[in-house]
């Protein structure tokens, strides 16, 4: 038996909890072992002085202050009687709904968007043909410029390039698509080139209500 | 039935505590006097333990009493009073240290502070006799011992060594499990022998040219 192990015992000896054979591994573990014989002894003379303290008594003007108290709650039970809202339950329900409420509407919108949305990631919308890279590159306001391009299986290159601040978000970010074919600069195509109707459906579309603005 | 905690069949009686919080549901405000000249000075003590704070507990230890009294609808008897109304008093010992810890100068109101505050001192040390001196240095030395044992520990350790409860009442008390509340115990108990012999001993040793250990 080790130390930390009789410190155990030592403290269910005290409580008298400790069964005959406890006791006698206890025992034996004293016998061998001075250091926890002196922890014993020196526990139990702690204990003992703190036993032996008479119990203190509250001041003079304790029960005064109980009537009155008494009096005050008769007046007002609220004060002490057991609310959900006073023990703290309440405020901390209250703060997780609240979170979990915006983590599900966030979560949704954003699905929302996704599922709205012609092509759900760089890759895709590039490798979706270049009508609908002009309509999802408007939703991408984080694309990095220039973008690298990526085969779209005709083997032309696309850039996106901005007419305004990537940043601003909605129909602001209007764009114009860069086209190469090996390396070789084709005419760009603007959105309007690409399919009017299906820009307008996507900008009538954006969250913000901004209208359409039509492409020059 | 209306429950009559001051007799039996045979006559007078002395009501046990359940049978006196049974009572104070009926409105009884006899039965409610007799419980708080019952446990007034045990609750103090326990809360003073827990405090180590005279005003602090006997302002904790008033509410736990208005709180029963308040609630005493809300105790069955399938707990002990006492376990309950420890319950209560424990409950805001903890709300007290967490209010603490967030802002350390925040107390518990006082009803009656102000104008009427306390009016009685605490008796002139000089006045006492030799022996309660000693005795109050003692006290206040334990009570210094007591408040170095880490809060979680120190709950079921008071009540087991200050108020004699058993691990089970102590386990209904703290709500904690019964295995945990074994092993706080002997926690607690490693962390008072230290600090005792740290606080007593050790001083002793000293004092009479001794070895430190």
């Amino acid at each position: 038996m080790n130390c930390k192990r009789a410190h155990e015992l030592i403290s269910y000896h005290l409580d008298e909890q400790l069964d005959p054979a406890g006791q006698s591994r206890l025992n034996k573990h004293l016998a061998a072992c001075d250091e926890c014989a002196t922890y014993l002894s020196d526990l139990k003379e702690g204990l003992n002085a703190l036993h032996e303290l008479p119990l203190e008594e509250p001041s003079e003007n304790f029960d005064w202050n109980l009537r009155r108290k008494l009096q005050q709650a008769q007046r007002e039970p609220w004060r002490y009687q057991d609310s959900p809202m006073r023990s703290g339950f309440w405020p901390r329900f209250t703060i997780a709904a609240a979170a979990a409420l915006i983590l599900t509407l966030g979560g949704g919108y954003a699905a929302y968007r996704i599922l709205q949305s012609p092509a759900s990631s760089p890759l895709q919308l590039l490798n979706s043909g270049p009508e609908h890279t002009a309509d999802s590159a408007l939703d991408i306001p984080t694309l990095p410029q220039p973008y690298p391009g990526v085969d779209g299986g005709n083997g032309s290159d696309l850039q996106v390039v901005g007419q305004g601040d990537m940043n601003t978000g909605g129909a602001q970010q209007r764009g114009t698509i860069q086209r190469t074919e090996h390396g070789k600069s084709l005419p760009p195509l603007s959105l309007r080139d690409s399919d009017a109707a299906s820009e307008t459906d996507t900008l009538a579309a954006e969250p913000d209500g901004t209208a359409p603005e039509a492409t020059p | 039935m209306m429950v009559n905690p001051w007799k039996n069949g045979e006559g007078q009686t002395v009501p046990t505590d359940e049978d006196l919080i049974l009572a104070v549901q009926q409105g009884d405000r006899r039965a409610y006097d007799v419980l708080v000249g019952r446990f007034k000075v045990r609750l103090y003590n326990f809360v003073l333990r827990m405090v180590s704070n005279p005003d602090l507990a006997e302002e904790i230890t008033q509410d736990a009493l208005v709180r029963a009294y308040v609630n005493a609808d809300k105790y069955r008897t399938i707990a002990k009073f006492s376990t309950w109304l420890y319950t209560i008093a424990l409950n805001l010992v903890r709300n007290n240290a967490r209010r603490n810890k967030r802002s350390p100068i925040r107390r518990m109101p006082m009803v009656g502070q102000g104008d009427e505050a306390r009016e009685i001192e605490a008796p002139d040390r000089g006045e006492l006799p030799d022996q309660d001196l000693e005795r109050s240095e003692e006290s206040k030395h334990i009570s210094e011992i007591m408040v170095k044992i880490p809060e979680h520990y120190r709950e079921p350790f008071v009540l087991r060594e200050v108020h004699d409860l058993s691990y089970e009442e102590i386990a209904a008390a703290t709500g904690l499990k019964l295995g945990t509340v074994r092993s706080r115990i002997n926690r607690a108990r490693a962390h008072f022998r230290k600090h005792w012999v740290a606080r007593f001993k050790e001083n002793n040793e000293q004092a009479d040219g001794g070895p430190l250990r």
